[in-house]
């Protein structure tokens, strides 16, 4: 592929990000097209397509202006009413997208991938019903018939001590604008001389009747080298011939009349006296943005500082004006550093639209090859979400929506068996409450049927029988969050086999969200994702263990209890105890993380953090609990390297450092699932009657 | 030497066109509107204008004609891609003293810019 010579990396950058804005617009106004046909719907699908177009044209990226220019033909073709949208319109038009976006992806990875970018043009151009327009240099040109008008008008102008000229010109450039170079070399003549006649007129040029040379006659004060310039001046014009006029010969030929077409006024625009003021954006690049919470991170640290400093200060030097100016100059940082904190979190908010803007393209798809009809729904996209957040969130929702399509509606049959509308609505919402978003995906399919699941889960001996049927109808539909899941018979394209809501809710809780379904049988499921507006800060607990402080952040937190020796029993020489119906393995956090080998003295009292990460519990032992408080996270950066179990630190008000502990990875090595009443029981018992003797291995 | 107003709602358009006229000692004026063009025009009276045609929120044809009643000595080239011929010449009868096709090439602008500006 072959670019535009001078551009440069940083061209290249702003051009994607532009490329993708575009791109995504054309996404959803092309599906809404489908929905509802509005003039401005078009309008913003011919003005995206014409951006791409124009841009990539300065890129030198032919294949796509080729697209661009054959997207934006169709689209006017709609705008003017002269073509209907119709659903081959449509595909062809999400056709065009898919190769955009080809082309796009190509820029940035160069894979060589050749698209038949030619065949689209074609089936584009088959949307409209016109054939390549075909050249239009048959035009007549180049000859004046001198009329007794003209004849009048030469004298006029010889009288007033002009001369009078003939100018031959034509186009020698890109032919496309012709008549507008025609254009502009009458107007450069009527500026500077008294047009007498022309062929063609300005009428011709202005209805681009016209081909490639232009003839006139002239009266100027100005030179043969003058007039040749200043026609030469216009772009395009060459061959520019300016010689003096022979009135003799000229008045044997007169004929017919030949106007002079007078320069339509310049029209007076109507003054919209809007005094909207111009919003303002910059572009800012993301690692500038992590840069700059990087060092607002430090600044909350060291206000923290500073005030205990100042409190220390005050307290030893009671009524120095020099401590107490000192305190008043730190409590007005205090106060500014928590306004800019604040007023940049805000700048890192980047609404969720941005990432549900992709959806309706992929449900309408998904959709179709599933044969189902589905009206698919979106609030709420301008809810705004920190972009730390924003990236992650993606996936577990593809997956939710996926699932609802596929799994939770029904079949077009079923559910006109079940009395319900052939389409079935999708909706997807998303709003805040209190300091976090709730995104919620909900369907009006057949819901999720506890005993159904139970028998999967029973079938596939993920569960014993006994314990299936002790379960609530509200834990059996909750065990979907299980891996393997899948309760349709066949595993489809679509959602992969027992793809997993088990892995929608692994990934959601590592950004410290929670995930929750409600079913009702025959009418419908809701999924509900709870997520942190931000990453960069966490609240946390911070515990002491073995002279390491951590932060445990409270999204993991169970509870924090307090162990006496004697509850707590070893189980395949594995310590654990019993909270409520669960047996849960017991290991200090310094020997989770590796920092000590986890001896400790067997006479102490236990403080014990009980963490759950999805259905998966343990009780981490440490020295010493504290307050829940806010933390900001900084990453260990280059130098520490990833540690296990270790997922960041942050600086404390007095200076000391703490690691934030990465729950669920140290659970997912240490942690039991948890077990329901029925199966901690026999647990429980077999704990009871042997003790410290061997067993087999929990799950 | 001389003040351009460079108006296009691509950011990558704007972007190549200032640089091109800044080294060629140009000063530059940005606006992505044809709303914020009118706006720019109005505060720091460039001496020529570079005019994009397709534009949201007010197109360039309008911004041009808002552009020509604030000031009628108002100095504007359009910037135009092809397929756009019928408003090219809408935009010349209405005050726009040339044009530019997109893709451009440098010494097309510069020789755009400097014949505005003379």
């Amino acid at each position: 592929m072959k670019l535009a010579d001078d551009i440069t990396s940083e061209d290249l950058k702003v051009f994607l990000e532009e490329a993708e804005e575009q791109l995504q617009l054309l996404d959803d106004e092309v599906i809404r097209l489908e929905k509802e046909t509005t003039e401005e719907g078009l309008a913003t699908i011919f003005r995206a397509a014409h951006t791409l177009k124009g841009s990539s044209a300065m890129l030198g990226y032919t294949a796509m202006t080729e697209v661009g220019h054959a997207m934006e033909s169709l689209l006017v073709k709609l705008r003017n009413h002269e073509a209907a949208v119709t659903s081959t319109v449509v595909d062809a038009l999400l056709h065009s997208l898919d190769v955009l976006r080809v082309l796009t992806d190509e820029l940035i990875d160069e894979q060589g991938v050749v698209v038949d970018f030619a065949s689209l043009v074609s089936e584009l151009e088959a949307c409209i019903g016109v054939k390549a327009p075909e050249s239009s240099d048959s035009e007549a040109v180049g000859t004046i018939e001198i009329t007794d008008e003209t004849l009048g008008a030469i004298e006029l102008s010889i009288a007033a001590g002009e001369t009078v000229y003939r100018v031959n010109a034509s186009i020698v450039g890109d032919a496309m604008f012709a008549s507008i170079r025609l254009f502009q070399l009458t107007t450069e003549l009527s500026d500077n001389a008294q047009l007498i006649a022309a062929s063609p007129t300005l009428e011709d040029i202005q209805a681009e009747k016209n081909g490639l040379s232009f003839t006139a006659i002239i009266g100027s004060s100005k030179s043969v080298e003058e007039l040749t310039q200043l026609s030469m001046s216009v772009q395009d014009i060459g061959d520019v011939a300016v010689s003096p006029f022979d009135v003799v010969s000229a008045k044997a030929t007169q004929v017919t009349a030949l106007a002079n077409a007078p320069i339509t006024p310049i029209s007076n625009a109507v003054t919209e006296s809007q005094k909207n003021p111009v919003a303002q954006t910059v572009r800012i690049d993301v690692d500038r943005l992590d840069n700059l919470m990087n060092l607002i991170g430090e600044l909350v640290i060291d206000r923290t500082r500073l005030q205990q400093i100042g409190r220390s200060l005050s307290a030893k030097y009671k009524a120095d004006d020099l401590v107490e100016a000192l305190g008043k100059t730190s409590s007005h940082v205090a106060k500014v550093v928590n306004d800019l904190q604040e007023d940049f979190m805000k700048v890192r908010m980047l609404p969720i639209g941005t990432v549900f803007s992709s959806f309706p393209r992929m449900m309408r798809d998904l959709a179709k090859s599933l044969g189902k009809s589905l009206d698919f729904l979106v609030e709420g996209g301008e809810t705004e979400i920190d972009r730390t957040v924003i990236e992650k969130v993606r996936d577990p929702l593809v997956h939710m929506l996926r699932n609802a399509l596929d799994h939770g509606l029904e079949s077009k049959d079923d559910r006109k068996t079940a009395g319900k509308p052939e389409s079935g609505v999708i909706k997807l919402s998303a709003f805040h409450e209190q300091g976090h978003i709730v995104i919620t995906v909900e369907d009006d399919g057949a819901g999720i049927h506890p005993e159904k699941i139970k028998k999967a889960f029973v079938a596939k001996g993920l569960i014993s029988e006994e314990a299936a049927s002790r379960l609530s109808d509200d834990e059996a539909v909750e065990l979907i969050f299980l891996a393997g899941a899948s309760t349709k018979a066949q595993a489809t394209e679509v959602s992969g086999r027992g793809v997993g809501m088990d892995i929608v809710k692994s990934n959601i809780e590592a950004i410290n969200g929670f995930v929750e379904v409600e079913s009702t049988p025959g009418k419908g499921s809701i999924f509900t994702a709870r997520l942190p507006l931000t990453l960069a800060t966490v609240q946390s607990i911070l515990v002491e263990s073995e002279g390491t402080l951590c932060a445990v952040p409270i999204a993991y937190v169970l509870e924090a209890i307090k162990l006496s020796p004697s509850e707590i029993s070893t189980v395949s020489s594995r310590e654990v105890f019993r909270l409520r119906e669960n047996v849960i393995p017991l290991i200090s956090l310094s020997e989770a993380t590796g920092l000590t080998d986890g001896t400790r003295n067997m006479d102490k009292e236990l403080h014990v953090v009980v963490a759950k990460v999805g259905d998966r519990l343990a009780g981490f032992a440490v020295d010493s609990l504290n307050e829940p408080q806010e933390i900001v996270v900084k990453s260990l950066g280059e130098y520490v390297g990833s540690a296990r179990g270790v997922s960041g630190a942050s600086i404390l008000g007095d200076g000391r450092v703490v690691l934030i502990m990465d729950i669920p990875t140290l659970i997912s090595t240490v942690g039991v699932r948890s077990r329901k009443v029925t199966h901690a029981k026999e647990l429980q018992q077999e704990i009871e009657s042997a003790p410290n003797e061997p067993m087999e291995e929990a799950v | 030497m001389a003040k351009i107003l460079v108006v296009d709602d691509a950011a990558f358009m704007r972007m190549r066109c200032s640089k091109l006229l800044t080294e060629n000692g140009h000063e530059v004026v940005e606006a992505g509107t044809g709303r914020e063009a009118v706006e720019q025009y109005k505060n720091t009276s460039p001496d020529a204008v570079l005019l994009d045609i397709t534009m949201p929120d007010m197109d360039g044809l309008s911004a041009l004609k808002e552009i020509r009643a604030h000031d009628p000595d108002a100095r504007v080239a359009m910037v135009t891609a092809m397929g756009q011929q019928s408003i090219v010449m809408e935009a010349l009868q209405a005050g726009a003293k040339d044009f530019v096709v997109k893709p451009f090439d440098a010494d097309r602008v510069l020789a755009a810019v400097s014949k505005l500006v003379a």
